[in-house]
């Protein structure tokens, strides 16, 4: 930055003229100046006149000094500012095989996404103040300018694969005023824009697309690249199955999957492909049936064309629950919620309580292997389907168990909060755990002091007609507790949890205190709130439900409700059903079965194909076998994922002839699942399968980042940066030191120990 | 600089005051949970409330020695009364067999029933209590009366209920003597715990519990160590399924 160095007053003075702040200040040093000469004219003890002068110049310096110190100079610079990389325009070319490949008339993609670009340089020049230019295929590579990025003759590294996402987010880290890319928007590493388009909305950076077309026929290619089902079910329940497809087409079109079991097909669709590269999720719902292996098969397409894949889901009678339950202060309502757990042998409650409290109790665990304290991993924590935390404070779960178990939950897992007490719930506000439940605290609406909850607290067991004044020699205080309040299903909603379904609204929970929060998140479904009463309309959240992850967190802003369990007859089971039925409600879905999916896009003859595996990690590892075209059967060898938890492997075999091969793999469990897929005679990779450009992607990107699809129309809006447009004003203090303070305080000093010479202390 | 010497201990105290006054660490007291009231049950019986002004004494050893949210007062449930019972998780009773009406052997039946817990402790007083023998067959025949299949058992001395929070040494609960004098007849009782089935639902003590927190006569330290057996009885009860 050029321009000219100024100084300023700042604290009280700031934005004063010169002349009056220096008038104050003169006026206040002249008052300072004064007092100190005035304050050792008389001393208690007489003093000689070197001394009394000495020490009134000591004071008038410390006087002098803090007025300084309050008056805090600073320098000001005021310039004009270069244009800088903010203000730029990087230029992305494309240059992989795909942009290079030339159709009939001998036109490559480069050309025409050139060709484009061209017609619009002339207003990107107006509109910004620099340009740059880089060339990618798999790498991002510097260039002079635009016509050596899109040089043929100068090499951009490897060009059979294009790495176009990670290019574009390699150009928003250079933080340019927009970027402008020339590609035909394939990418082949299988990543999805997703990051990409909340990097570039979070900087503000537009992305333009000059798209490259020619007249290259496109091949079709189909692929199951994965398919995910349970390993197990239970009989008579209904449970979801999904085919992840990846497609190819050279025109919009549709293409028919089915998912056929024991001869039977359970359902199909047809699904929408558009134009160019397809990576899209068919997941349909079935109904599994009586106890026994289910045969599970998908298909995709017709005729040679045809994919096939296929799993194994056990479906069983009875499903084991595991729950890990964790208290966190001393409450009654666990001996009523372990009762009615108890009364299921489906649930195994393995019990602890926080350290701190002093009570010894590891309940339900297996001998020698009971918790003591809630884990600190995830690992431990995945034997259980569910883990309720049950009254915990904020500060006396570590930052490992909280890591822990939003690791667990999003793995798959399901907690259950329990917090009756807005104050503990409240502590919670800003902690990870917080950000895993549906629900958000308010740190700033802390409830009543401990005292006012002791006053509530007696005001609920002392009725009004029978309120007695405590009194230890009074016998006989009879007691009456405030109305049970009751559980609500929100009106308007769509969905009431099976919990709450399975009972009337007379046998609806009943609480006696709740904690109140902020609200619920997006997303989060509220599945109860409080019934509003005569003097309180309020409708608080008690019980709320969301998705995270691969798992669900749900909220339970009330008590244990043993005071319900109490208030009914004996002979009534709500408060058993509701424990259950919502526990069950909460059990996350069964964990993935075997999976293969397939990682080589285009098989080829002599090229190896990668196959990954996937398996419960407590299961040993599957047997895997490939079959060729003519039925031999060759076993391959599982090498386990680098980076990838356990029960991840990949498997690779070489196709040693044209046609349809198959590999299908069998766990310790007996669940079985299998791909089919066509092996060609010739070698092809993405980039040679001559993929369509896309069109509706490139678009998609652009719309979301503020940017367009360059055509014949003008996108850029040209501006006129003015002289001021490039002002900027920076301000540093002058005497923001620690050496200024030293020699104030030793000012100050001095004159003490002098005063004291003279036995004026 | 006299002067100044003098000053030195004032100022450090100055100093060290905000640190001292800051709480334990491990205070129980910062986590506690749900709050909970504590009950005598009122039955026709003229001793019902006896030793009930040692009861907030009770309670604020609770509230220093535990984060139980107990109410530092107590509280009254008539056995006639239904919902009076039923909004304590546990009753303390001198003894029940004095309830004589149907509704109030009901009631306490289906206090029982619900999931609520009984703590009989008898006094011992020789005018309340003449013979523990007798007053242990009395609660035994009334409950089985009102609970058929109830079973009385007495709790060996490894019982969980010995060191759920405080280690009780022994394995035996204190005794407290009418008059400080020992009697064997008294001594020769533990505690015995009412179980349905595999659930327990209740403990008597002859061992004057209320009689040694309520300060009567007895070796020094005796009142803490009636309390301690008094706060393992009611966590124990806390944490029993079934």
């Amino acid at each position: 930055m050029t321009g000219a160095v100024d100084w300023q007053f700042a604290g009280l003075l700031q934005g004063m003229p010169h002349g009056v702040a220096w008038a104050l200040l003169g006026s206040a040093a002249l008052l300072g100046i004064l007092l100190a000469a005035k304050s050792y004219q008389n001393t208690l003890r007489n003093l000689p006149p070197y001394a009394r002068i000495s020490l009134a110049a000591l004071r008038i310096a410390v006087v002098l000094a803090i007025l300084a110190c309050l008056a805090n100079p600073q320098r000001t610079r005021t310039g004009t500012v270069q244009p800088g990389a903010r203000d730029t325009l990087l230029l992305l070319v494309d240059r992989s095989d795909s942009m290079n490949a030339k159709d009939y008339r001998g036109l490559s993609r480069l050309a025409d996404a050139t060709r484009q670009w061209k017609i619009h340089e002339k207003d990107a020049k107006e509109t910004f103040a620099g340009s740059r230019a880089s060339r990618f295929a798999t790498k991002v590579l510097d260039a002079s300018g635009v016509d050596d990025a899109v040089d043929p003759s100068v090499s951009a590294g490897e060009t059979h694969q294009t790495h176009l996402y990670s290019a574009l987010r390699e150009a928003l880290a250079k933080s340019p005023a927009a970027i402008v890319c020339l590609t035909d928007g394939i990418d082949t590493t299988g990543e999805t824009p997703t990051s990409l388009v909340s990097e570039a909305q979070r900087d503000g950076i537009p992305i333009y697309f000059a798209l490259g077309k020619n007249r290259i026929q496109s091949s079709e290619m189909l692929n199951i690249r994965e398919i995910k089902a349970p390993s197990q079910v239970l009989r008579q329940t209904q449970f979801n199955v999904s085919a992840l497809v990846d497609a190819t087409m050279p025109q919009d079109g549709e293409v028919t999957i089915e998912l056929w079991s024991g001869g039977a097909k359970l359902s199909s669709a047809n699904l929408l492909l558009r134009r160019g590269r397809n990576t899209l999720a068919w997941p349909t719902a079935v109904t599994s049936p009586e106890p026994g292996p289910m045969h599970l098969e998908f298909r995709l397409g017709e005729g040679k064309q045809r994919q096939l894949a296929h799993c194994t889901t056990r479906v069983i009678e009875k499903e084991k629950i595991d729950v890990l339950y964790y208290q966190g202060a001393l409450q009654w309502g666990y001996r009523f919620l372990l009762t009615a757990l108890q009364s299921d042998p489906s649930f195994n409650m393995e019990s602890i309580l926080n350290p701190a409290l002093g009570v010894h109790l590891t309940a339900g665990g297996k001998a020698g292997h009971e918790l003591t304290d809630l884990p600190g991993t995830a690992k431990e924590l995945k034997r259980f389907q569910i883990v309720i935390l049950a009254h915990v404070f904020a500060d006396r779960l570590t930052a490992a168990q909280q890591s822990a178990l939003i690791e667990y939950v999003r793995g798959g897992g399901g907690v259950l909060f329990i917090a009756p007490d807005s104050n503990a719930a409240a502590g919670f506000s800003g902690t990870p755990i917080e950000g895993m439940l549906p629900v958000a605290f308010d740190a700033r609406t802390l409830a009543k002091s401990a005292e006012a909850g002791e006053q509530e607290f007696r005001r609920k067991m002392m009725s009004a007609s029978a309120m007695v004044e405590i009194d230890p020699g009074s016998p006989g205080l009879n007691q009456e507790l405030a109305s049970l309040q009751a559980f609500t299903i929100p009106a308007g909603s769509s969905r009431a949890l099976t919990a709450l379904r399975g009972l009337d609204a007379a046998n609806l929970p009943r609480l006696s205190q709740y904690a109140k929060v902020a609200g619920p998140k997006p997303g989060a479904e509220v599945l109860a709130v409080r019934e509003p009463t005569a003097t309180d309309k309020s409708r608080d959240i008690l019980l709320a439900k969301q998705q995270f992850g691969e798992g669900f967190s749900a909220f339970l802003a009330t008590d244990l409700l043993w005071r319900w369990k109490m208030a009914l007859p004996s002979t009534s089971r709500a408060v058993e059903v509701f424990w259950q039925q919502l526990l069950l409600s909460l059990t996350p879905a069964p964990r993935s079965g075997l999976r293969l999916a397939r990682l080589t896009d285009a098989p080829a003859l002599a090229t190896p194909v990668t196959i990954r595996v996937e398996s419960s990690s407590d299961l040993p590892a599957p047997t895997v076998t490939c079959v060729s075209p003519t039925g031999t059967i060759t076993p391959l060898t599982l090498q386990e994922s680098p980076g990838r938890e356990s029960g991840a492997w990949t498997a690779a075999f070489t196709p040693d002839q044209p046609g349809m091969w198959g590999v299908s793999a069998v766990d310790g469990a007996a669940s079985s699942a299998g791909l089919q897929f066509p092996v060609s005679d010739k070698a092809r990779t993405t980039e040679a399968l001559d993929i369509p450009p896309d069109i509706e992607g490139m678009r998609r990107i652009a719309e979301s980042t503020g940017g367009a699809l360059i055509g014949d129309e003008p996108v850029f809006k040209t501006r006129t940066v003015t002289d001021g447009e490039w002002q900027r004003k920076n301000t540093e203090p002058l005497w923001n030191s620690s050496w200024l303070l030293a020699a104030l305080l030793g000012l100050y000093g001095t004159e003490l120990a002098v005063r004291r010479i003279f036995k004026l202390l | 600089m006299k002067m100044l010497s003098r000053r030195i201990p004032t100022l450090l105290a100055l100093l060290l005051l905000p640190v001292l006054s800051l709480p334990a660490v491990d205070d129980p007291g910062k986590w506690r949970g749900e709050r909970v009231g504590w009950a005598r049950l009122k039955t026709p019986s003229k001793y019902w409330f006896r030793h009930a002004t040692g009861d907030p004494v009770l309670m604020q050893f609770f509230r220093e020695s535990t984060s139980l949210n107990i109410d530092p007062t107590w509280y009254a449930a008539d056995v006639e009364k239904l919902d009076q019972l039923c909004k304590y998780p546990l009753l303390f009773s001198q003894g029940v067999h004095m309830v004589d009406s149907p509704k109030g052997r009901e009631n306490l039946a289906e206090y029982i029933r619900r999931g609520g817990f009984l703590l009989i402790d008898s006094c011992i007083n020789h005018g309340v209590t003449p013979d523990p023998d007798i007053f242990l067959a009395l609660q035994e025949q009334f409950l089985q009366t009102i609970l058929p299949g109830a079973r009385v058992l007495p709790l060996p001395g490894n019982h969980a209920v010995y060191r759920t929070y405080f280690q009780i040494q022994g394995g035996e609960p204190p005794h407290t003597y009418f008059n400080n004098v020992y009697d064997k007849e008294w001594r020769k009782h533990g505690l015995y715990g009412v179980f349905i089935d595999s659930r327990m639902v209740g403990i008597i003590s002859l061992s004057g519990l209320q009689c040694g927190w309520d300060r009567m006569i007895a070796p020094p330290g005796h009142d803490v160590a009636c309390m301690r057996m008094l706060v393992n009885i009611y966590i124990y009860a806390m944490l029993q399924g079934n």
